[in-house]
């Protein structure tokens, strides 16, 4: 019945996008999202030969290609940890799983649970961090799994390894939101997430991480690949039938799990949260009205679960990632626009919407409508900051190697020109493209899912270039380079940000993002 | 203000147009409302009422003629209009994650209101949100909504009172304070101008009522020739 139900529900959001221009480019996009999966299998695989080829002729390392495939291949199990992680992360940020048309607007229609579910299983690509953790993995095993079949015996088992953990991650995102509907729930899951960062921070400080992921189950995987690769079903079809199984179960317990959790009465009452009173915070002496804007945005921010639960997620996790790998500062130039990136797509790349409606009271009161603007796009520099410095902290502090100046102003560089960079992304954004968004419950997105697809390639594609950059720099050993990189992506966010506040001047343009982010 | 016929007019409208696109929202408009005077926008569904009245909120730009409120030309000094209306939007009209209080103090500060606390607490208890008025309005239902939307467009007693369809989905008590904030300000020499469906509302709270149709006005009585069924056959009469 469900499945009667997705292809409808995915044909009217289709229909939703009223511009052939924005479907033309949808497809594309998935079109090429699928084909670097492949091109990256096959240039991971070709790769190899090449090397393998120059050996076999006697040129030796043909141009510094050097054989990694064994230190690939060794980090793979680890790279399938990580994926496995963000498997049970996504839907629990997400509430459950991502929606394809808000709950709110399909009140009236008899959507099933397991349409629900359904439809977070398929949506899950749409996540830049699950896309990019599988072009990764695809690529590192084109490269590092070899044998006599080819790469694509051991892609397989990689694809039955990714669909079972996605499965798996949606039952435990929708269990982690039916026990959060009580206090002893909640208690609970704060609870274990304070044990599990405490454990990572015992595990990081300990040194303990490689032996852990030395161990790691995923190694199984790897083992399966290998057999795979060698056409050896005995290693394989277990592994493969074994991860049928499981997700076949996962998908059949995310739905129970999803219908108990949705029809579990909880004790916040109907509006949850919403119904308890706030405490009241004594009016400023003197505060200026872009203050008082600033006052109330954040307090919009903090008070919003899905925002609350992404930057918890955006403080937590890449900290204790990069925390654990101990990172070379070639690689934690990388971290700061990724993490910008990825704060900015909580709200940031449609930041009017978190006045709501009441987008329309606001300007109908005396005041600079610039104020408004100032007032979004500093709450969207912050929420970017705040994970960027986190991040810059804890892999700093767990380098692999002591910085010289150079790291320090490629990395501090990276930090401060990709946030300038990616505020000044998010606002145009917001003002050109506004969508009417609640960010009431935890699956709520600021954007439809397509749209926040795009928004996360352009935004993933301009920073990891620009972090790519700031890598490279940290080779070098001249201060100047990074310096003048860093100026110039600051002068490029002024630019853009002057063109945004311009364009936010004219009061046709406001008015139609106050009709958008208002509508009720 | 603009004398016409010897009454200030608070709202002076003339030529009101507002096109999206091909749609001609509002067409050609005129429409004066005294100072002291209370005046029902009626009409059907897509009428220009809730467009006009963002005009004259200063939301949305017209494309064509002159809006004046309380002599201030609202489109040439947007923010000085601004600060003698007070308008009460068609939908919610609240940031949801944050509560009245916070929605006050926002507009205090940014309309320079000094000793707004006392005002403020008073209006909250006849609308009856002193209770919630600490709670985030996103939990609120419908109708407190919109008794908090009027709320605030009536807080710094302005010249002009918009009030879009302030009694949809509200009790009678929440509708008896909205009327009884209309008698008041009328009392003070404000100009309140009503969108409403609801004809027996739009007599009891305006003494004058305009029909629009297509963006266009096409008609304009005193309120009570709406009244009871005759008033309501004739009022249906000129929606077709």
């Amino acid at each position: 019945m469900s499945r009667a139900q997705v292809g409808p529900l995915f044909a009217l959001r289709w229909r939703m996008i009223r511009s052939i221009r924005v479907q033309t480019g949808l497809a594309v996009l998935g079109v090429v999202a699928l084909a670097l999966v492949v091109l990256g299998v096959i240039g991971g695989a070709a790769s190899r030969l090449g090397r393998e080829t120059a050996a076999d002729i006697g040129l030796g390392d043909l141009g510094g290609a050097i054989d990694r495939t064994g230190e690939v291949a060794a980090l793979l199990p680890s790279a399938m940890v990580a994926f496995a992680l963000l498997c049970i992360v996504a839907p629990l940020a997400a509430g459950g799983g991502q929606e394809l048309i808000p709950e709110s607007q399909l009140v009236s229609f008899p959507v099933r649970v397991a349409t629900l579910v359904r439809i977070g299983f398929l949506l899950s690509p749409l996540n830049i961090a699950w896309y990019l953790q599988v072009l990764l993995l695809t690529a590192a095993t084109g490269y590092a799994v070899r044998g006599v079949g080819g790469p694509l015996p051991p892609i397989g088992v990689l694809v039955m390894y990714l669909v079972a953990c996605t499965a798996v991650g949606q039952a435990i995102g929708w269990g982690i939101v039916g026990v959060r509907r009580t206090r002893t729930g909640r208690r609970s899951t704060w609870t274990f997430l304070a044990v599990a960062v405490a454990v990572a921070g015992w595990v990081i400080a300990t040194d303990r991480g490689s032996s852990l992921l030395d161990r790691s189950p995923t190694l199984s995987v790897l083992s399966a690949q290998l057999q795979a690769a060698a056409l050896a079903p005995s290693g394989w079809v277990p592994f493969v039938l074994g991860a049928l199984v499981v997700t076949v179960l996962g998908y059949v317990a995310a739905v129970r799990v999803a219908e108990w959790a949705l029809r579990r009465p909880g004790d916040l009452g109907v509006d949850g949260p919403l119904s308890r009173p706030v405490e009241r915070r004594a009016f400023e002496s003197g505060p200026t009205a872009y203050r008082m804007l600033v006052q109330v945005d954040r307090a919009s921010l903090w008070r919003s679960p899905p925002l609350r639960r992404g930057l918890l997620v955006l403080g937590v996790l890449p900290v204790a990632a990069a925390a654990l790998a101990s990172l070379p500062w070639s690689s934690i130039a990388l971290l700061p626009p990724l993490v910008a990136s990825g704060a900015a797509l909580l709200f940031g790349v449609n930041a009017m919407c978190l006045d709501g409606s009441g987008a329309l009271w606001i300007a109908t009161l005396p005041h600079d409508p610039v104020d408004v603007l100032r007032s979004k796009a500093r709450v969207v520099a912050e929420v970017c900051a705040l994970p960027v410095v986190l991040v810059l902290v804890g892999a700093g502090l767990r380098a692999s190697e002591p910085p010289d100046l150079v790291d320090l102003v490629c990395a501090l560089g990276a930090a401060v020109s990709c946030t300038a960079l990616v505020v000044a992304t998010a606002m145009r954004l917001s003002v050109m493209r506004p969508h009417r968004a609640d960010l009431r419950v935890p699956r709520d997105t600021p954007a439809p899912p397509g749209t926040m697809a795009v928004y996360s390639a352009r935004l993933a594609v301009v920073t990891t270039t620009v972090g790519l950059g700031f890598s490279a720099a940290t080779f070098g050993r001249s201060v100047l380079p990074p310096l003048l990189l860093t100026a110039g992506l600051l002068a490029w966010a002024a630019y853009s940000w002057t063109r945004t506040r311009r364009r936010w001047s004219d009061p046709v343009v406001r008015a139609h993002v106050v009709a958008t982010v208002a509508a009720g | 203000m603009t004398e016409t016929g010897g009454q200030h007019a608070a709202v002076d409208v003339r030529g009101l147009s507002v096109t999206f696109a091909a749609v001609h929202a509002v067409d050609g408009l005129d429409l004066r409302v005294p100072a002291g005077g209370a005046v029902a926008l009626v009409g059907r569904n897509g009428a220009g009422k809730s467009t006009t009245l963002r005009v004259l909120g200063g939301v949305l730009p017209p494309s064509a003629g002159t809006v004046v409120v309380s002599g201030i030309d609202a489109v040439r000094e947007p923010r000085r209009a601004r600060e003698v209306v007070g308008y009460c939007p068609d939908v919610g009209g609240l940031v949801p994650r944050a509560t009245p209080w916070e929605h006050l103090q926002l507009a205090a500060r940014l309309r320079g209101m000094v000793g707004w606390e006392e005002r403020a607490r008073d209006l909250l208890e006849r609308f009856d949100l002193a209770g919630a008025s600490d709670r985030v309005t996103a939990g609120f239902s419908h109708g407190m909504g919109r008794r908090l939307s009027v709320l605030l467009a009536a807080f710094h007693e302005p010249a002009v009172l918009l009030l879009d369809e302030p009694f949809d989905g509200v009790d009678p008590l929440g509708v008896e304070a909205t009327l009884e904030e209309i008698r008041l300000a009328r009392m003070r020499g404000s100009a309140v101008l009503v969108s409403t469906h609801l004809l027996g509302l739009a007599v009891q709270a305006c003494e004058e009522a305009v029909v629009l149709r297509g963006g266009k006005v096409v008609a304009a009585a005193p309120a009570t020739d709406l009244a009871g069924d005759d008033g309501a056959a004739r009022y249906r009469a000129l929606l077709s």
